[in-house]
């Protein structure tokens, strides 16, 4: 298993990548971490008549967090904060920070389930994103948060929020020409719960099926908001509407329960090698509600820490 | 900006266990088979060429990255560390001792990675248990069955 031919071009700037990657006949690939690249350049599933290498872009690896809005975001609410990342940045890289940082803690659990340390030492950011595998986990977590993707041409800069960023599988409103050079991570608020649950059938392999949510509770207890995404069931990860059931209401476990299943009643699942569609549809409603309980359990440990921000 | 024509033998240095090895290669020509074919180190073993088995790991600037996913071209200005130097690694005999001791090697297909990740990720730390199956998950081992090789890397950790 080798590659097929693609010229190498290793750029030093920005304005290299994008000029390269604005010419329509070179059909340029960009090469960061590689980790799900050369897999497939390796299978020759991706034949690319050129590599654009962006490794040297210092600018790409920015990392921190973000209090002001960049201008044309929406301040979503006091105290919204933003991880901001560099689409160079390393996924170690992100799971050392993210160790450190309290509100980053469900983007930290969640990275201890990509791969292994062996590739996210190399695999980056945004090009998991990018890649957009629908049962990758850094996909569920952006669009689980909520956030938004920078993207680049030598026309300009854009902005996409994360709902519409997954399209379809591994693609995503990236156009041809365009890079995806940052990404805003919104951050939960530290009264915030936040819980993620995967299953797969060994330690590191994509997920058969991920959940991720962040609930707010009030001082009544009351559900104040909740989302919840899932991995691995659809095209893309899914953000899930029927959870505003949940709004305004005191937790049940059979209304978390109850929601899982309208859920699962509404999707189609696969059947294929890995799993039957009744045993993928039994893990669904399982998964979803345990995930749900977490989060609840999660928001209920931290009453209390209103406006502490130790982060 | 650098630009390299597929099809073509370009000529490139790479900075292996302390050495300069200089050869003329296609872009598309993997780390891993840069190190085997011309450098000669055939202790970085090649197994799925998909980046799962780790087989093939070995230290890039001192991290446990897999060689097979990586284009040679695209590593000339790191340090590359492959068995062989890790052979000359002061945890070396520590490692090599523990894996002897613990049965932690059957045929040695999957060993050079493991120790590569051992002395990049876990010799000398001081780590979970958990922490240190999330390293050894990045390797197959078809003849141990594992719990030799985590009893060695508890022992050095």
């Amino acid at each position: 298993m080798k590659p097929a031919a693609f010229d190498y071009i290793r750029v030093d700037t920005l304005d290299e990548a994008l000029s390269v990657l604005a010419d329509s006949d070179l059909e340029a690939k960009i090469l960061a971490g590689g980790q799900s690249l050369l897999p497939m350049l390796n299978m020759r599933l991706a034949q690319p008549k050129a590599l654009v290498d962006i490794n040297r872009l210092a600018a790409l690896t920015t990392l921190g967090r973000l209090e002001t809005n960049l201008a044309g975001v929406t301040v979503q609410s006091p105290g919204t904060a933003f991880l901001e990342v560099g689409a160079l940045v390393r996924q170690r890289q992100l799971e050392r920070y993210t160790s450190e940082e309290t509100r980053a803690r469900l983007i930290h659990t969640a990275l201890t389930y990509v791969g292994h340390p062996q590739t996210r030492n190399r695999g980056t950011v945004g090009g998991s994103l990018a890649h957009a595998d629908p049962s990758a986990e850094l996909p569920l977590l952006f669009l689980t948060l909520g956030g938004i993707a920078i993207i680049q041409s030598t026309r300009g800069e854009r902005q996409v929020a994360a709902e519409e960023f997954f399209q379809s599988y591994f693609t995503t409103a990236i156009e041809p020409g365009e890079m995806l050079t940052k990404m805003l991570w919104r951050l939960p608020t530290l009264d915030e719960g936040i819980a993620f649950k995967e299953y797969r059938r060994r330690h590191g392999d994509f997920a058969l099926l991920s959940a991720a949510c962040t609930m707010k509770i009030g001082s009544d207890r009351k559900v104040q908001h909740v989302r919840l995404g899932l991995g691995g069931l659809a095209d893309t990860p899914l953000l899930v509407d029927e959870v505003r059931a949940l709004v305004a209401e005191h937790w049940a476990k059979e209304r978390a329960r109850a929601v899982a299943e309208a859920i699962v009643n509404r999707l189609v699942f696969a059947d294929d090698y890995q799993a039957s569609s009744s045993y993928r549809r039994q893990l669904a409603t399982v998964l979803i509600s345990s995930v749900l309980d977490a989060a609840y359990e999660d928001a209920l440990a931290k009453e209390g820490n209103h406006g502490v921000d130790q982060g | 900006m650098e630009w390299i024509k597929a099809d073509t033998l370009t000529p490139v240095t790479l900075h292996v266990n302390g050495r300069q090895y200089r050869a003329a290669i296609e872009p598309r020509i993997l780390l891993s088979d840069f190190l085997r074919q011309e450098c000669g180190l055939t202790g970085t073993h090649v197994g799925c060429e998909q980046g799962v088995c780790g087989a093939c790991t070995v230290l890039v600037n001192g991290e446990a990255v897999r060689s097979c996913v990586m284009l040679a071209v695209s590593v000339t200005d790191a340090e590359i560390t492959t068995i062989e130097g890790l052979a000359k690694h002061s945890d070396f005999p520590a490692v090599y001792q523990a894996f002897t001791e613990n049965h932690a090697l059957q045929c040695g297909f999957c060993t050079p990675g493991i120790v590569a990740s051992a002395l990049a990720e876990l010799v000398g730390h001081k780590k979970k248990e958990e922490e240190i199956v999330d390293v050894l998950s990045g390797h197959l081992c078809r003849c141990t069955g594992y719990h030799g090789i985590m009893s060695a890397l508890r022992e050095l950790t």
